[in-house]
């Protein structure tokens, strides 16, 4: 959990808040309108910052977790942030068993990814004129990095590591040398299959 | 009449406008940056055409968001002029071309940008924004600038003379002191709020949040058992702040004479640079320590620069670079003048070698015709350096030339840069003040 103002199960509340999200900023073409009404409802007496971190992050947070596009004045006060995690995505072989073709690691990011945060923002438009859910668009993206075929099972898991302040001992190395991959918590987020680019 | 005087002494007493030079420089050259990195993705970021329209900007924020320039440019070619003219305005006021104007203008087109924005690319808006509005506001700009160099270079050219520093009256200074204050103390009560940075294990924590750390695992845990050091740095330098509210004359009735307010800021100062240099090497987030960096560099005094010089000139004592110069050759006296304004550790005597009596003072033996054909320099030592190797030696007495120094040993820079320096010497005499027909 988020130390501080945040706490947050990213587990499926990701994919509730796309439709939101998808609401929000119009991305939804079923009434063919620009705008579509917002969910989420602003609060009255919001100082400069307030309306983004009041109306808009709520629905687009777990969108800036993923590509790590957010700030906060409070991100390390009273406590810094203690839950930290990234993003497997991973194909079905065909003796049925999953393999990790990408993983959003930081430390397992060349160049390029590091990147990626540039390349996604550029590409939005595109997941906008299709109307892709993000899973989806990123999945479209992935499997055609990575050449993989269409129709093939594709799921993307959420690992995380949660760090208690009072029961870990922080400051041993050995804590940390030992966090992975033991205590990763595990959970699958999405699963689809990969699209016809055709 | 004794209190208007102390109150007049307390808001308008002449300080240097050195420090806001320097915060100008800053400001204006961090906003030029991080802007530029995001060039690409300016359209999608603030135009109709991007995620988000203006109408449903306005319809998410209703009658919340301050006004912006970006209230009326909403196509994409609109907010590229705008982002242009902000990237212009941004250059200059680093530059310090029209300090005033181009201060205004980057801290509106600022502000807009990061008003509309629906992305925080950035860290540290707030504060960006909060140093940009002590600078519109302060009474001189102009240390370090163009505008007051072409100033000079116009006083100097009739006179020989240069101005004197720029100066400013002290309630802007404190203003921003009273600012910086806030920001730290109020970040450290925060923490105090905290178990972690009580405990100490807080850095240990945010230097391995795998969001935004910057050093690879394997060096985080092996520095991981000493982190308590740098949650108590943290915690002490933030604390520390509180200080400064005292009184100087009750911190010295309470400490018996041991503290002294001025050196309390100049240490806090210091160390500030350092915290924030760390955050910055070891963290990614955003312009938030280049932009704290900058706040402080405004709180610097005369006093400090003198003491950075005094440093810097601890082992060169009061001794002299005699620069023998042409003072008939108008490029040379354009150069002399460069070198002049760049020469912040006073370590230049300017000698127009035309002037019998001051060259023979220098140096009795160098001949009229080889100082004709190349710039001479004689160091404190006796050694005599001309033409490209003179500039280059001058290079390691002149801090923002510091860079290239290590460049012109680079092999073959020597050969090109005496090629060119003998094209340009045996050319100066074509050179009026403003140009040159090489």
């Amino acid at each position: 959990m988020f130390a501080g103002a945040y706490s947050r199960n990213l587990e499926g509340a990701l994919m509730g808040r796309v439709h939101a999200a998808s609401q929000t900023l119009g991305l939804c073409n079923d009434s063919g309108s620009i705008i579509c009404p917002p969910q989420q409802q602003r609060s009255d007496g919001m100082a400069v910052n307030m309306p983004f971190n009041d109306t808009v992050a709520p629905v687009f947070e777990d969108y800036m977790e993923f590509f790590k596009i957010w700030q906060r004045w409070n991100m390390f006060a009273p406590n810094p942030m203690a839950s930290f995690h990234f993003y497997v995505a991973e194909v079905r072989e065909q003796n049925g068993e999953w393999r990790t073709f990408k993983t959003y690691h930081k430390s397992g990011l060349g160049l390029r990814d590091r990147w990626y945060k540039a390349q996604i923002i550029r590409d939005l438009p595109l997941y906008k004129q299709h109307n892709f859910g993000l899973h989806e668009y990123l999945m479209s993206l992935d499997c055609e990095e990575h050449s993989i075929a269409p129709n093939r099972d594709v799921r993307y898991r959420v690992i995380r590591n949660d760090v208690y302040y009072e029961q870990d001992d922080i400051l041993s190395k050995k804590f940390w040398s030992d966090v992975m991959p033991e205590r990763w918590h595990d959970s699958v987020m999405y699963e689809g299959v990969c699209p016809d680019p055709s | 009449m004794r209190f208007i005087r102390a109150i007049d002494g307390f808001f308008f007493r002449k300080i240097s406008a050195q420090g806001f030079g320097l915060m100008r420089i800053l400001w204006g050259g961090m906003i030029f940056w991080f802007l530029l990195l995001q060039w690409p993705d300016v359209t999608q970021l603030y135009s109709n055409e991007g995620f988000l329209t203006h109408e449903a900007f306005r319809h998410l924020v209703g009658d919340t968001s301050y006004w912006n320039v970006l209230d009326y440019v909403h196509s994409p070619l609109g907010v590229r002029l705008v982002y242009t003219a902000l990237l212009i305005s941004s250059f200059c006021t680093m530059v310090g071309i029209s300090c005033r104007l181009s201060t205004i203008v980057t801290f509106v087109l600022y502000a807009s940008i990061t008003e509309r924005g629906w992305l925080i690319l950035l860290g540290g808006h707030a504060i960006t924004k909060s140093a940009g509005l002590v600078l519109m506001i302060a009474p001189n700009l102009q240390a370090f600038s163009v505008d007051r160099a072409v100033r000079q270079w116009r006083m100097w050219k009739e006179t020989r003379k240069l101005m004197a520093h720029p100066s400013m009256s002290i309630w802007i200074w404190r203003l921003h002191l009273l600012q910086i204050i806030c920001i730290y103390v109020a970040a450290f009560w925060e923490k105090t709020l905290g178990l972690t940075w009580m405990n100490g294990s807080a850095a240990a924590i945010a230097m391995h949040n795998t969001i935004y750390s910057r050093w690879p695992e394997w060096l985080l845990n092996i520095i991981t058992p000493y982190t308590p050091l740098l949650t108590g740095y943290t915690m002490i330098f933030e604390g520390a702040w509180m200080l400064l509210l005292i009184p100087s004359s009750w911190l010295k009735k309470i400490s018996k004479g041991m503290l002294d307010w001025g050196i309390i800021l100049r240490a806090l100062v210091l160390s500030g640079f350092v915290f924030h240099l760390g955050i910055e090497l070891s963290m990614d987030i955003g312009h938030f320590s280049i932009t704290m960096l900058t706040s402080l560099a405004g709180l610097l005094l005369l006093r400090d620069f003198d003491a950075f010089r005094a440093t810097f000139n601890r082992k060169w004592g009061e001794k002299k670079i005699h620069i023998l110069y042409d003072d008939k050759c108008k490029l040379c006296r354009r150069t002399t003048f460069m070198l002049m304004m760049m020469d912040f550790l006073h370590r230049f005597d300017m000698v127009d070698f035309h002037h019998v009596g001051k060259r023979k003072k220098v140096d009795p033996h160098l001949k009229l015709e080889d100082l004709d054909k190349a710039m001479h320099i004689k160091m404190p030592d006796g050694k005599v350096h001309k033409g490209f190797k003179a500039m280059r030696v001058l290079t390691a007495h002149i801090p923002p030339l510091w860079p290239l120094y290590p460049l012109l040993h680079l092999p073959g820079i020597s050969h090109a840069g005496h090629k060119t320096y003998e094209i340009v010497a045996h050319n100066r005499r074509r050179c009026t003040d403003e140009y040159c027909e090489i």
